[in-house]
C-alpha cells in the first residue's frame, strides 16, 4: 500500500494497538498519567495507565529529550596528560505516546536549537531515537493560546503520527517513515483529511501585536509588569522550549578527575549575564523579565521564523505570582 | 550497546603552559603550547580555556593569528577561572575549545584607515588584529591606536606595543600617574580622540574596553557624524558553551556574542548593547 497522508483506524482499541506496536519494536514509551491532581508525562508498562483526556503535563518532552544535569564530558588529570571523553552512553529508544500538539511543537524549537550546527551531540542522539506520536487536543483551559503562536497544529516535521479522533472515529496523520511503518502495522484504510476546526485569524491578530512589541523593549510599561515577579525562574523550567543552560564542574574525591554537567538555568536570574569582575549585564528586574518574551517572541521568529513559545500555558499556569504572558504582551503594547 | 559520539564539540583539546609572563600585579600572560594541535583563528576569535575541575572562561587569542603553534592570553585575577589560572605553573595542563567567534571582518577593514580604542584589558581585544595590521602593514592607510590604562603600571602587553609602533602610531593615556613618570597622556582614553585627525571617510573605528570607555567613544563619534556603521565593537559577555546554545551570551536583539560575535558593528546592534 503506497504511502498516503491519511489513514482511518478500523480495529477497536487503537491505544492498545498502538502501545504494543511500538513496544514490539523495542521502544520505551512516554505518555501522559495522572498522578496525584495533575498529569505528567511519565514511563509506562501497560496501555491502561494512559490517560488522554487532560488539559496539560506539568513535565514536557524537554524533560526527557535534554534532562537537567547531564555531564558533558568526564575528564582526568593523569601524568600530566588531560584525558577528556564523552560519558558512555547507551542510546534508548523512546516514544512519546499521547502528547499534544504544543508539545510535540515544542520539539521543534528545540531541534532548531540544538540541532543548529555544532549540533548537541547528547540532544541528536536522543532525537534520532524517538518516536512522536502526537493526539490531537480536544481539552484546553484559560491558560491556553496555542492558536495564538500558530500552535494548534503540529508541525510535520517533528512528529510521525497524529491521531484525530472525529465523529467516534480515529484518523491517523503519517507525516515520516517511522510513522508509516508504525502506521502499517495497524488495522487501517486509506482515509480524506478529517475537518479540524482550527481559529487562524487570531494568529495573524498576535503577530500584529508581537510586530508592535517589537517597536516597545525600551516601554517603561516592562518595569510595572515585572513589578510581580518573584524572580524564581519556575517558568523556564517547566517550559517546554527554554534551554539555556549553565555549566557546572563537579570534580572527585581524588582531585585528578571529574566531569562537566549541563545544568538548567533562567534568564531570570542575576547570575545569568555575570561577566567578569561581577559585572551584571541585564541588572534590573524588568531587563531580564522582558528579555525571555523578546527572546520568545521576536529574535526567534527574526532568525528561525517560529515563536519559541508553543502557548501551552505551563509558565502562566504554574506562576505562583499569577503572571500571565499574553496578558503582559497585551499590557505592554496597549496605548 | 554503548556508544562513543563521532564529534562532541564540549570536549577540550589539550594544551601545555610553555611560559607566564607577568604583566602587571594582577594580570598574567599566558603562552599556550597546543598539544598535537595547531591551531588556525582569525584576528578578534577567542578560545575558552578548561581549568581542570575549576571551570572555563573566555580569552580572546592575544597572540598573532600567523602563529600557529602557539597562543598567547593574557588574564586579569577576577574570578574563579582566573585565580585558578594564575596559581598555574609552567608546565601545567589545560583544556582548550575554540577558536570561537567570528572575528574581525577583515574584508571591510582592508583598504581603510584604522582608529583602534583599546581600554584597560580591551587591549587584548585587539591585539590579534593589531597583529594582522602589522604584519599586512600594506593593506591599511593611516592606522592609529588609542589604548588607555588605569596608571603606567597598569600598561600591557609592552612588547608588543613596542614592536607595533615601527608602523602604527600608539597614543597612550592613564587615568592617573600615581605618583610615577609619565609623559602621555593623563585622562580618558577617549580623549586621545581630540588629539588626532577623525577621519570620516575611508576610516573603520574599532572599540574595545570596559563598558563606559565603549559608550563614550561611541558617542563621541557618532556626534562627530562618523556613521555606526564605520564603528566595531568587540563585546564581552558571559558564556558557557561557546556554540550558540546555552544561551547566556545572548544580545537583546537575539545574536549570540560566542558565535555571531565578538565582534559587532554597530549598525547590527542595538545602542544599549554597546557596553
Amino acid at each position: 500500500m503506497p504511502r498516503q497522508e491519511w489513514y482511518r483506524y478500523e480495529g477497536d482499541n487503537l491505544l492498545r494497538d498502538l502501545f504494543n506496536t511500538v513496544r514490539s519494536l523495542g521502544y520505551s514509551i512516554i505518555a501522559p498519567i495522572k498522578k496525584n491532581n495533575s498529569h505528567i508525562l511519565s514511563q509506562v508498562q501497560d496501555h491502561s495507565q494512559i490517560v488522554l483526556d487532560y488539559v496539560r503535563t506539568l513535565n514536557s518532552p524537554k524533560h526527557f529529550l535534554y534532562p537537567n544535569k547531564k555531564p558533558l564530558i568526564t575528564w582526568s588529570l593523569q601524568d600530566n596528560i588531560l584525558e577528556a571523553t564523552s560519558p558512555p552512553l547507551k542510546p534508548v529508544k523512546i516514544a512519546f505516546i499521547g502528547i499534544k500538539p504544543c508539545d510535540s511543537n515544542s520539539i521543534c524549537v528545540l531541534d532548531k536549537l540544538l540541532l543548529d550546527k555544532p549540533a548537541d551531540p547528547y540532544y541528536k542522539l536522543m532525537r534520532e531515537n524517538t518516536l512522536i506520536i502526537v493526539y490531537d487536543c480536544t481539552r484546553s483551559d484559560e491558560y491556553c493560546f496555542c492558536e495564538l503562536t500558530k500552535s494548534r497544529i503540529p508541525y510535520p516535521e517533528c512528529y510521525d503520527l497524529w491521531i484525530v479522533e472525529r465523529d467516534n472515529a480515529y484518523y491517523i496523520n503519517v507525516a515520516s517513515k517511522k510513522g508509516y511503518s508504525i502506521a502499517s502495522r495497524l488495522d487501517i484504510v486509506p482515509s480524506h483529511k478529517p475537518i479540524l476546526n482550527i481559529n487562524s485569524t487570531t494568529s495573524s491578530e498576535f503577530q500584529k501585536i508581537i510586530e508592535q512589541l517589537e517597536k516597545l523593549y525600551e516601554s517603561a510599561k516592562w518595569s510595572k509588569c515585572s513589578e510581580k515577579c518573584l524572580l524564581c525562574g519556575g517558568c523556564t523550567s517547566i517550559c517546554p522550549t527554554c534551554i539555556c543552560f549553565d555549566i557546572v564542574d563537579h570534580i572527585n574525591q581524588d582531585l585528578r578527575s571529574g566531569s562537566r554537567l549541563r545544568v538548567w538555568t533562567s534568564c531570570i536570574l542575576r547570575s545569568f549575564t555575570i561577566v567578569a569582575g561581577g559585572r551584571v549585564v541585564r541588572k534590573s528586574i524588568d531587563e531580564r523579565f522582558k528579555f525571555r518574551y523578546y527572546h520568545k517572541f521576536v529574535f526567534a521568529r527574526k532568525r528561525y521564523g517560529l515563536y519559541f513559545c508553543t502557548g501551552c500555558g505551563r509558565c502562566s499556569s504554574q506562576c505562583p505570582a499569577n503572571i500571565n504572558m499574553v496578558e503582559v504582551i497585551k499590557r505592554v503594547v496597549r496605548a | 550497546m554503548s556508544y562513543e559520539l563521532e564529534d562532541n564539540p564540549f570536549i577540550p583539546k589539550t594544551a601545555i603552559i610553555e611560559h607566564i609572563l607577568s604583566e602587571t600585579i594582577d594580570v598574567k600572560t599566558f603562552v599556550l603550547k597546543p598539544r598535537n594541535w595547531t591551531i588556525d583563528f582569525t584576528p578578534g576569535q577567542f578560545i575558552l580555556v578548561l581549568v581542570p575541575g575549576i571551570g572555563e572562561a573566555p580569552f580572546a587569542i592575544a597572540s598573532s593569528p600567523s602563529l600557529k603553534t602557539r597562543i598567547e592570553i593574557t588574564v586579569r585575577r577576577v574570578g574563579n577561572v582566573t585565580k585558578a589560572l594564575h596559581k598555574l605553573s609552567e608546565k601545567s595542563i589545560i583544556g582548550i575549545r575554540g577558536p570561537y567567534g567570528n572575528g574581525f571582518p577583515i574584508n571591510e577593514l582592508v583598504g581603510n584607515n584604522i582608529i583602534t580604542i583599546a581600554g584597560g584589558t580591551g587591549l587584548i581585544g585587539v591585539s590579534s588584529l593589531l597583529w594582522h595590521i602589522y604584519e599586512n602593514r600594506e593593506l591599511y592607510g593611516e592606522v592609529y591606536l588609542l589604548y588607555g590604562s588605569r596608571t603606567p603600571r597598569d600598561i600591557l602587553r609592552r612588547k608588543d606595543l613596542g614592536i607595533w609602533s615601527r608602523n602604527i602610531k600608539i597614543l597612550l593615556s592613564v587615568d592617573k600617574t600615581n605618583g610615577e613618570e609619565w609623559s602621555g597622556y593623563v585622562g580618558f582614553v577617549t580623549d586621545l580622540l581630540d588629539k588626532i585627525d577623525v577621519f570620516k571617510n575611508n576610516t573603520k573605528y574599532v572599540l574595545c574596553g570596559p563598558p563606559i570607555m565603549m559608550k563614550v567613544a561611541y558617542y563621541k563619534l557618532v556626534k562627530r557624524g562618523i556613521s555606526p556603521s564605520s564603528i566595531y565593537v568587540s563585546l564581552e559577555r558571559h558564556m558557557k558553551c561557546g556554540i550558540g546554545k546555552c544561551g547566556r551570551c545572548m544580545l537583546s536583539n537575539g545574536l549570540f556574542v560566542c558565535k555571531d560575535g565578538p565582534v559587532f558593528r554597530c549598525d547590527q546592534i542595538p545602542e544599549r548593547e554597546i557596553q
